[in-house]
């Protein structure tokens, strides 16, 4: 049976004039539908081109990507649009909510452009914000901010959730509640959540850990014994 | 100081953002250009026309005097102070025949004199000067054919002229050997005059011996004291003023000089003659008495004479018989001496021998005393008889001469009488004071140039409005972008004065450079295109360009600083926040709901993306705004191009197919024969045409408040009221209905309505001029305001000008309307072979006349109308530009979400179109009344530009054009769109 993601000898190379940087080289990882998947690594790891490419929202210079049996890696940019559209859910550090909408409407916003959205106001409480689904985010707290911004990913209803250090810029208590919600949504209607961080404490909760150094897979362990994100110590 | 690295920055900075750079540049340039272009027009054309007005010595002061000037009265005017110069001249208004036609022109002379110095100086388009008696130079200001003649033609002064002016004249043929232009007639209307068809057709130079007339008839004065003063300063007009007046002073006094003269003359040789007179006849009288002593005393001698010679003869008688008696005695004597002859001695024989031979003798003396006795007697019968002719000769002779003397007295005693009579006619003469205003076309240039000024403070106010507002925008922006850079620069210890720097200078460099290039372009554009439009209608020189600095300079300082200040606002709003909060990124601005949000039954109808677009429009208000203004204004300018475009292009048309329904226009030569001439009505009647008589005749002076030297008025009496509407259509200006002009009140045109500023019902004086230089005024009450485009009439009926305004109307001209096809060649010939018809023009002639007028307009009109598209351009690029670069987080998201490239275009332009069709719609509002305010401004005198004839078209080009703009817009920055990159975008948080 194959696997939900598979990545074959992916190589990514930044061309900047004659100056070429290479930011991955040669990985290979699979992941299993459902899992919760955590990259970790430092700085210029590459962790972050990895889950651009994954996100379609850039493309490999080499190899194979391969997501839910369709190989991503050849699509043409408006396919990749699509599979943004359709399969894929985000969620960014810094949370990109559209200022100028309420809650409730950036959930509507993503939810609007989907073939199968779920309910964006009943998404919204999923995540705890029945109270302020009218709220515009500059009046929210950061963790709601997240809240929104993981709301709007899963009203998609995606194959895919990628989470870009999500708990980047919150305290460590919203952080864990982040990752609870995110947790409690992985495997959900087989929805794969990949999460990637520099915070290596996270891995203690996935499934699956991807360590990356360099532009390179270091490691991949996979825990069977996940702890709850409640018990992680930072 | 400012730094190598902070001069890198700058560098870099222009050229990492060129089109924000350019952008910049474009508007200020855009703006320079109309402000700049616009308002130095009018300064380019006064000095323009002041240059040659200096240059040909054109007077200041025009003197005319009903009975001409001596020496004596240009001695006196030269004493003045105020006079620099004067130069006598002669001029005389005639009908001449030309090959190519007639009509009048006037004539003019410069009298030569011990001043050296040139007046009035003549351009030469073609030949040379007059060298020869006979010689002359033909003006070249004339769009009527009739006498535009080519050099080597002859222009003879026909025989209709008024004796008076042909005894002016020694010369009556001359042949053209120049094609001049005079600074006196700068225009193609040259004046009217009081004969043939009352306006000049052209004027001609003669030498001064072409003039046989003891006075002067015309002075040109240079004035004193005006040193380099511009003919359209406010100086000049004072001085000129200040001399007119001083100048009718003088004229009163050498008047009253001239009369005192001329009737103590007159008085001084009337009272001489009449002492010649009996002086003449004592003598001639007493001469008579001393004939007539000198026959009565011959005629007595006569008599004595008669009576001598009959006692004479009868003395003769005696001394007859005597020697009868002594002729017997000798006889007896003898007779007895031959009896006796022997009986006497001899001595006693001897004796009675010698006395018989005595006897003899003395009888043959006695003989030859009587015979030389009648001789002479007969002799003085026959002088006696001679004398007595003599006397008779003499008496007949007395007789014619006395009675030749008492009609030679009473002749000589009636013509004393008649100088009497003519001395108390004596009047003192009238002079007439003029300034340049009096010369045709003079005043209306210094107005057209007025009204451009008035063009020029309102069109490129919009232009500058709209420009410094995108540059605000844009600069606050720019400032707003590198707000962490700002920090780090702040926070690396660099002064803020530095860090200002560096946007003044971006700001300040785009800025001078879009000045400079659009001072340059506007210079240069602007003055040449409308001086090529008004050089239709004027006779002036090439423009000469960019004279005034002071416009070059606030230009270029308002350009500059509509940049600069909006920058310097936006940074030191920026630079007073502490380099640690720069660096934070600014606080998302928070949402809000919009009002529409309050009628929930709409914004629940409202598609999703709809309510998002809703939201963002007022998100920014600052920028709602600046994108409404700039739309507005740009559309609104468009709508103001093409609207003038319709009101001017739409004047031949409505003139000519809606006013004027005539197809030709006969003038007359004759107007007291026209209304009877058989010829003319046969001819006509031929024709099947209906005609319609009627005299055009200047005015002088409406109200007091127009007169003949500002617009060119015309007093139109058409013959027949009755069928007047098949030529004239009347139309009321706002109603619209049909007006019928009634007996007893007058229309007047629209235009000249304005000007009086008077309505249905007023009453209007209107006053004519007449021949002999009086005016008649009669006050009328306008009946009616007809819609005119073209010209100034005021209407009247026969009836109500003979009642008012004195004699009988002499047609002097016809209209034509045909009824079938108009077939202009053969028609207009067959009319000017009657002998009565001066000329015949088809209405067609006019009409393009007008429109050819009319198209100089047209090129302005384009010029706005490009310029108010680069400005939709510009602006829209700029906004769209600033919106996108904004936003371009938001719209990376929206990338990552999965929007399609269309999608977030729709999303992002829906909102820029929203507000370019409201910007729009504001600025088609902005645009009527725009539009109706330029058009009262940049109006000429004797035209009417269409009010309110924007037309459909007008309304959907502009439309068109705005919407166009914005969608070459958007369809230029989808590639900025499509570059968003979702990964760098969506990185941090900046």
């Amino acid at each position: 049976m194959p696997h939900f993601i598979e990545l074959e000898n992916v190589s990514k190379t930044y061309k900047t004039g004659e100056v070429e940087t290479p930011a991955l080289r040669d990985v290979n990882f699979i992941t299993d539908k459902g899992e919760f998947c955590v990259v970790v690594g430092q700085s210029g790891a590459g962790k972050t081109t990895l889950l651009n490419l994954l996100g379609g929202m850039d493309t490999c210079s080499d190899g194979i990507i391969r997501v839910d049996g369709e190989v991503i890696s050849g699509y043409s940019q408006k396919r990749l649009t699509s599979y943004r559209r359709f399969d894929i859910g985000f969620v960014f550090q810094f949370y990109n909510l559209v200022p100028n909408l309420t809650a409730l409407e950036n959930v509507e916003l993503a939810a609007e452009i989907c073939k199968n959205p779920l309910n964006a106001a009943e998404t919204l409480e999923k995540v705890g914000l029945k109270e302020r689904m009218n709220h515009f985010p500059a009046q929210l707290s950061g963790g709601e901010q997240q809240r929104v911004s993981i709301a709007r990913a899963l009203a998609k209803n995606p194959k895919l959730m990628l989470c870009d250090e999500p708990t980047g810029a919150l305290d460590d208590e919203t952080g864990k509640q982040i990752l609870r919600l995110l947790l409690d949504f992985s495997g959900s209607d087989g929805m794969t959540v990949m999460l990637i961080t520099h915070n290596a404490a996270i891995t203690q909760m996935a499934k699956r850990v991807v360590k990356m150094r360099n532009g390179g897979i270091r490691s991949v362990t996979i825990n069977d014994e996940p702890i709850q994100p409640e018990e992680i110590e930072w | 100081m400012v730094t190598k690295s902070l001069w890198k920055n700058i560098y870099r900075d222009i050229f990492s953002s060129v089109s924000r750079f350019l952008a910049i540049v474009i508007i200020t340039a855009l703006g320079a250009f109309v402000f700049c272009g616009l308002r130095a027009t009018a300064p380019d054309m006064e000095n323009t026309a002041d240059k040659y007005y200096k240059d040909s010595a054109l007077m200041d002061y025009r003197l005319l005097s009903s009975v001409g000037f001596d020496e004596a009265d240009v001695e006196a005017l030269r004493e003045l102070p105020l006079t620099e110069y004067v130069k006598p001249a002669y001029r005389a208004d005639v009908l001449v025949s030309a090959p190519s036609g007639g009509g009048a022109v006037r004539l003019h002379a410069i009298a030569s004199d011990a001043e050296e110095k040139s007046i009035n100086d003549l351009i030469f388009i073609a030949g040379r000067g007059i060298e020869n008696d006979g010689e002359c130079l033909i003006g070249s200001a004339t769009f009527r054919e009739e006498i535009a003649a080519n050099i080597g033609d002859i222009i003879t002064i026909t025989d209709e002229n008024k004796s008076e002016t042909l005894d002016m004249l020694a010369t009556r043929e001359f042949t053209v050997v120049g094609i001049v232009q005079s600074p006196l007639y700068i225009t193609n209307f040259l004046g009217g005059t009081d004969i043939g068809s009352g306006s000049l057709l052209n004027y001609m130079y003669v030498g001064e011996s072409a003039f046989d007339i003891s006075v002067y008839t015309e002075l040109f004065v240079v004035a004193a004291d005006k040193g380099e003063l511009s003919s359209f300063s406010d100086e000049y007009k004072d001085l000129i003023g200040g001399g007119v007046t001083a100048l009718e002073d003088f004229a009163e006094t050498r008047a009253q000089i001239w009369y005192d003269r001329v009737y103590n003359d007159a008085l001084a040789e009337l009272t001489d003659a009449e002492n010649t007179l009996s002086e003449e006849r004592e003598k001639a009288y007493s001469e008579l008495a001393d004939a007539k002593q000198k026959l009565d005393d011959g005629e007595q001698e006569i008599a004595d004479g008669k009576a001598e010679l009959e006692a004479n003869a009868l003395e003769l008688e005696a001394a007859r018989i005597k020697i009868a008696d002594g002729q017997r005695a000798i006889n007896d004597a003898e007779n007895k001496l031959a009896q006796y002859e022997m009986l006497l001695t001899p001595e006693q024989l001897t004796e009675a021998q010698t006395e018989l031979a005595a006897q003899k003798t003395a009888l043959n003396t006695a003989r030859k005393q009587y015979t030389d006795g009648l001789t002479a007697i007969d002799e003085g019968w026959k002088k006696i008889e001679d004398s007595e002719q003599e006397i008779a000769d003499g008496r007949a002779k007395y007789e014619t001469g006395l009675r030749d003397a008492d009609i030679e007295f009473a002749k000589a005693e009636n013509e004393i009488a008649d100088g009497y009579a003519e001395l108390a006619e004596v009047k003192v003469p009238t002079w007439y004071v003029y300034d340049r205003k009096s010369n045709p076309g003079y005043d209306g240039f210094g107005s057209d140039a007025g009204r451009i000024n008035a063009l020029a403070l309102t069109i490129p106010v919009f232009f500058f409005l709209v420009s410094a507002l995108v540059c605000l925008t844009t600069m606050t922006r720019m400032v707003e972008e590198q707000r962490t850079q700002i920090g780090v620069i702040k926070a690396l210890g660099f002064r803020r004065g530095q860090i200002m720097f560096k946007f003044m200078l971006y700001a300040t460099a785009a800025s001078v450079t879009g000045a400079i290039i659009g001072i340059a372009a506007g210079i240069l554009v602007f003055p040449v295109t409308i001086w090529d439009a008004y050089k239709i209608m004027y006779r002036l020189p090439a423009v000469e360009l960019g004279g005034n600095v002071w416009i070059i300079v606030n230009t270029f300082a308002a350009a500059v600083l509509s940049t600069v200040i909006p920058t310097y606002i936006a940074c030191r709003g920026n630079l007073r926040e502490m380099s640690a909060a720069l660096m934070r990124p600014k606080a998302p601005k928070i949402g809000a709901r919009v009002l529409l949000e309050r009628i929930t039954f709409i914004w629940r109808r409202l598609k999703f993306s709809h309510k998002v677009t809703a939201r963002n429009i007022f998100l920014n208000k600052s920028r709602l705004f600046m994108t409404l203004i700039g739309v507005m204004g740009c559309t609104a300018l468009l709508l103001t191009g093409f609207g003038l475009r319709n009101s001017i292009t739409g004047v031949a048309v409505r003139q000519f197919d809606a006013i004027n329904l005539q197809d030709a226009e006969v003038t007359l030569r004759d107007a007291s024969t026209g209304f009877d001439d058989s010829e003319l009505n046969e001819t006509l009647a031929g024709l099947d045409c209906s005609a319609l008589y009627y005299r055009k005749i200047q005015i002088d002076a409406v109200s007091d408040k127009v007169t003949s030297t500002t617009l060119e008025i015309n007093l139109m009496i058409p013959e027949d009221l009755d069928s007047v509407s098949k030529f004239i259509r009347f139309n009321n200006v706002r109603s619209n209905e049909e007006l019928t002009l009634k007996p007893g009140s007058v229309i007047i045109t629209e235009k000249l309505a304005e000007w009086l500023k008077i309505s249905v019902g007023d009453t209007v004086t209107i006053s004519t001029i007449r021949t002999d230089g009086g005016n008649r005024k009669a006050s009328l009450t306008v009946a009616g305001i007809s819609e005119n485009y073209v010209g100034h009439i005021i209407y009247i009926s026969p009836e109500t000008y003979e009642r008012e305004l004195g004699d009988a109307p002499e047609y002097d001209g016809v209209l034509l309307k045909f009824n079938g096809d108009f077939e202009r060649e053969n028609i207009l010939t067959s009319i000017l072979t009657v002998d009565n018809v001066l000329s015949a023009l088809d209405i067609s002639v006019f009409r393009s006349t007008v429109a050819d007028m009319l198209k100089s307009m047209d090129t302005l009109v384009w010029i706005i109308i490009g310029s108010a598209t680069a400005l939709a351009f510009v602006v829209l690029y700029n906004l769209t530009n600033i919106n996108i670069t904004e936003r371009i987080r938001e719209l990376a998201t929206l990338k990552v979400l999965g929007f399609y490239e269309v999608e977030v275009r729709r999303y992002v332009y829906r909102e820029s179109r929203v507000l370019t069709v409201f910007g729009m719609l504001l600025g088609l509002v902005g645009g009527i009344f725009l539009t109706q305010y330029v058009i009262v401004t940049a109006e000429v005198d004797n035209i009417m530009f269409l009010r309110g004839a924007i037309t459909p078209l007008s309304y959907g080009l502009s439309v068109v054009i705005t919407l166009v703009s914005a969608e070459i817009v958007h369809w230029v920055m989808r590639r900025g769109l499509t570059r968003i990159n979702m990964v760098d975008s969506l990185k941090s948080a900046e």
